[in-house]
């Protein structure tokens, strides 16, 4: 009897240690494993390199017309458009704004019109891809003839991976009359 | 005869018109006319002109795609185009942000971000004359031009980059004319 015991207490003891022995080397494997893929994980919210599909603006046409002053050959960068001033009817929620994509840029761009006193937001586009244009906006509201300071927000975001990249406040005055 | 003279004058009157409307494209930006000769009846012409004005870009900046930042700097340059449309006002070049989506809050301005390290920067700015000044705030002057070209900027790192890999980070520039 006490034999018995001892043996099953002997048979408990080598089943305790290989479990635990199992035990270690499950946690050694999936500390191993994790800090394989540790930086992977950590990345992954700026690695958005599964495909997408861009949410393109409707209102986007191929802009053959006047590109601003550009030169070729150089290193790839973004060409930011500026707008020194803005003409604008009064009274009228439908503007034309030549918002435009140059051809060579390597993503795709958002536009939002900002009012600087208020904050507001007048005007947000979908993506426009490169060598595209929004000629035609309905602003969210009429503006009164007189002089505002304003700012066309451009958002970039990479061609293939919708990835943000660098990005332009462009200042400007809205001449409305 | 009269005819003739009287469709002359209209035409002569619609190319006047014409070019008035494109001598103002600096302040009004240029569009196109549309010209309807509407009727030529007893040597009287009357014509409908319409000016479809679009408001165009101005000028062009060429900014870099993305930051890069390695030990000692990396030199960058911003390239100018049109800046000469802007009747002798200058662009005052400043950073409105250096922050990209899915930056943790706790990440400060002026630094690049990888897993739990982050790297501070400063950025220095090259004018023309070749004096320089260093930036690592926002919404300050890095530099300036008043002409077309290529002006430089360095991003430097504030301290040793502690793992090596990539950082993330954006720059938003911010063009100001200044009169």
């Amino acid at each position: 009897m006490e034999e018995n015991k001892k043996t099953w207490s002997a048979q408990k003891k080598g089943v305790l240690i290989a479990a635990g022995i199992l035990c270690m080397l499950l946690l050694m494997g999936a500390g191993v494993f994790a800090g394989m893929h540790y930086q992977e994980w950590v990345d992954a919210p700026y690695n958005e390199e599964q495909t997408f599909t861009p949410d393109l603006d409707e209102a986007a046409q191929d802009w053959n017309g006047n590109t601003p002053p550009s030169a070729n050959g150089e290193e790839q960068g973004i060409k930011i458009p500026g707008y020194a001033s803005i003409a604008l009817p009064a009274g009228e929620k439908d503007v034309k704004i030549l918002l435009l994509n140059p051809e060579e840029n390597p993503c795709y761009f958002i536009f939002e019109l900002v009012l600087d006193e208020t904050g507001e937001t007048l005007y947000t586009s979908k993506m426009v891809a490169p060598g595209k244009a929004i000629q035609e906006e309905t602003l969210s509201r009429a503006l009164d003839a007189g002089e505002y300071e304003a700012t066309i927000k451009i958002s970039t975001y990479s061609l293939d991976t919708n990835t943000q990249m660098n990005g332009a406040n462009v200042k400007t005055k809205l001449l409305v009359g | 005869m009269k005819k003739a003279m009287a469709f002359c004058l209209a035409a002569l009157m619609a190319a006047g018109m014409t070019t008035s409307a494109f001598a103002a494209a600096k302040d009004v930006n240029p569009g196109s006319v549309i010209f309807d000769q509407d009727s030529f009846i007893n040597g009287k012409a009357s014509v409908e002109l319409e000016y479809d004005a679009v408001a165009e870009p101005t000028y062009t900046i060429t900014i870099p795609m993305g930051v890069q930042l390695v030990k000692g700097g990396t030199t960058s340059t911003f390239k100018a185009e049109g800046i000469s449309n802007l009747n002798g006002g200058k662009i005052v070049l400043s950073i409105t942000s250096t922050r990209k989506s899915g930056m943790p809050d706790d990440c400060p301005d002026f630094a690049l971000y990888r897993g739990h390290n982050y790297v501070p920067y400063e950025v220095q700015g090259f004018y023309k004359d070749g004096t320089s000044h260093f930036v690592s705030e926002l919404n300050k002057e890095v530099m300036s031009f008043d002409e077309d070209g290529e002006y430089r900027y360095r991003v430097i790192p504030s301290k040793i980059i502690p793992v090596t890999g990539t950082y993330w980070g954006n720059i938003t520039f911010q063009f100001d004319i200044v009169e």
